[in-house]
């Protein structure tokens, strides 16, 4: 019978998760060790920034709960404060599969729990600590990720004001291998935008700042070109995405800047992301053909609405993880999982 | 029934079916270009090529002398320029919007009295003539294709604008893409024409000048367009709207060349 036991960011601190984590290299080692625990049969461990849990078959779940837990304990130096949540039989499997899906992740829907998990399995195979049960309920979980994401909107969309920024470059310009990005200003949230575009492929960055020297520092450490602050309407013309974090008190981008520079465009569009307040780019902006601006509450709305949209999803996906456990041979019905994001994390 | 008629109507189901199933998953934010949506497509066009391939063996020459032909040969244009400028300009979702307009001349054709009159041999050939009718009509297609590539463009403009993404909007292909797509199919229908135009006047017989008119008047809109496209420039909306509302003009004029 299938046993999950851990912790997660909904209930512990990082400051006690950092202490449970298992590094990929002792994973193998780890596993092993809880195979030989009384009463467990298989183990996977499943550990991540937000999570460590540890998923094991046995024939007697709660002995085996008691066993898992004490190793825990004194493997990390754990005191009685700290408490694992503990799902055994088919909430093993529900909270795995919710798991999978994204659906227990700080960000809700997010795909990097996936592989992460896939990585636990494939470690603890590798060691020999699976067998019969949880391979089933591993690839089970795979199946049932995959569906969720298929077939519901949990993980479309994003969820921070800077995938929003990128998302909002592809829609516009496609493939960012072939976009320009200036940055106005040398802010820490207007570099992170563009480190996101570079990361999606744009492949030149020019910096332009009132203090030069920051520019130079910043286009170096972003593999970039420094211009004088004097020098950047003359780029409108050649880059792609303006991301403007200025702290001057006025707005800086004027559309008799913007309007020449379009007519050399020859229709290619221009995207302008405002993220300073008091906001660096005259609202009559916008209203050019080509010009699409974004603010800061624009992107934090798209942001919001996103993961309100998401949140909308969860039931669709809990109805999917249900129908899975009813069919799969492994499981039978049992109670419903809890309707609320927040108890599937909770929930001991 | 006739055996031309039912693969026409089996075309038009083929259609009717890779609209609804793109709407339906692009309302759940689900859809995923794939070989299904490309076979259901593939599927129509080849019922429409066997309609022509037999249609044409009947007369004789090119399937073009009547309005329901001339209907059908857009349709059918319009699905093979699908398959040939979509993957050209990574636009997959094209099909969503090109399966409606094939759909929409191929009912429009079997809608009308001609589509039960047998097939009428041609008394005379005339290569000129035949491949004037033909570019012309294939032009229409490549037309037809950038007015849904300009619809596609005002779409997403007007979210963008408003600052909306839509489950739909995300998943309509980039507008920059949209707008190389429609100066490509811009450029492509009007040289087409023009060479269908050319070849009119290698006819022995001059099509009436009625006729010759209106594509002079399709040709000199379009042409105009990406003239003054390129040489002023244009702001991409602007090139999108022309391209979506310009096409009411072929249209009028496929209704009066169809007529006379």
């Amino acid at each position: 019978m299938l046993l999950c036991l851990g912790l997660s960011y909904a209930r512990t601190p990082v400051e006690v998760r950092e202490r449970v984590a298992v590094p990929g290299k002792d994973l193998p080692d780890a596993v092993k060790a809880l195979t030989q625990l009384e009463d467990v049969d298989e183990a996977v461990i499943v550990s991540t920034c937000n999570r460590m849990e540890i998923y094991a078959s046995s024939p007697s779940p709660s002995t085996a709960a008691a066993h898992v837990d004490a190793w825990l304990r004194d493997r990390f130096h754990l005191g009685s404060e700290i408490e694992f949540f503990q799902h055994q039989r088919e909430d093993a499997a529900r909270h795995l599969f919710a798991v999978a899906s994204g659906l227990d992740s700080m960000v809700l829907g997010e795909t990097e729990i996936f592989g992460q998990i896939k990585d636990a399995y494939a470690a603890a195979h590798a060691a020999g600590t699976t067998s019969r049960e949880l391979n089933k309920l591993f690839q089970e979980s795979f199946r049932v990720g995959k569906a969720v994401r298929n077939n519901t909107s949990i993980q479309r969309g994003s969820t921070s004001v800077g995938s929003v920024a990128v998302e909002l470059a592809e829609k516009i310009f496609g493939d960012l291998r072939d976009s320009q990005v200036m940055l106005l200003g040398a802010g820490d949230m207007s570099r992170r935008c563009a480190q996101s575009l570079q990361s999606r492929g744009a492949k030149g960055i020019i910096v332009s700042n009132r203090s030069h020297e920051r520019a130079v520092e910043l286009a170096a450490e972003m593999n970039g070109t420094a211009i004088t602050f004097e020098e950047w309407p003359a780029q409108t013309a050649h880059v792609d995405v303006i991301i403007s974090s200025t702290a001057a008190p006025h707005t800086v981008i004027h559309p008799e800047q913007v309007l020449p520079a379009l007519r050399r465009r020859r229709g290619r569009p221009l995207f302008i992301i405002d993220i300073a307040v008091p906001r660096d780019v005259d609202p009559l902006v916008h209203d050019i053909e080509g010009v699409y601006l974004y603010d800061i509450d624009a992107l934090e709305a798209l942001a919001s609405e996103t993961r309100q949209r998401r949140e909308n999803e969860i039931t669709q996906c809990l109805a999917i993880i249900e129908e899975n456990i009813g069919s799969s041979p492994l499981f039978r019905p049992h109670h419903p999982y809890p309707p609320q994001r927040a108890t599937l994390a909770d929930s001991t | 029934m006739s055996r031309e008629l039912l693969v026409l109507i089996l075309a038009a189901l083929c259609y009717l079916g890779g609209f609804g199933y793109a709407v339906r998953s692009l309302r759940q934010g689900t859809y995923r270009p794939g070989r299904w949506t490309l076979l259901i497509m593939a599927i129509g066009g080849l019922c429409q090529t066997v309609f022509l391939h037999w249609r044409g063996r009947e007369i004789g020459g090119c399937p073009m002398t009547n309005p329901f032909e001339l209907l059908t040969f857009i349709s059918w244009s319009i699905v093979v320029l699908y398959f040939i400028i979509g993957p050209a300009y990574r636009l997959s979702l094209l099909g969503v919007f090109t399966s409606p307009l094939a759909l929409l001349f191929q009912i429009a054709a079997l809608l009308l009295p001609e589509s039960l009159a047998p097939a009428v041999p041609k008394s005379t050939h005339s290569f000129w003539g035949e491949l004037h009718a033909a570019l012309a009509l294939v032009s229409y297609g490549a037309f037809a294709l950038a007015c849904a590539a300009g619809i596609m463009f005002l779409l997403q403009d007007r979210q963008l604008k408003q600052h909306r993404i839509s489950p739909v909007l995300r998943q309509l292909p980039p507008i920059h893409y949209l707008t190389r797509a429609i100066r490509g199919l811009l450029i492509t229908g009007t040289g087409l024409l023009t060479i269908g135009i050319v070849s009119a006047y290698r006819m022995e017989k001059l099509p009436p000048a009625s006729k010759l008119t209106i594509v002079w008047i399709v040709w000199t809109l379009y042409a105009s367009l990406i003239l003054y496209e390129s040489w002023r420039g244009m702001s991409a909306r602007r090139a999108a709207a022309t391209a979506a509302f310009g096409f009411l003009i072929p249209v009028i004029s496929l209704w009066f060349i169809g007529r006379h």
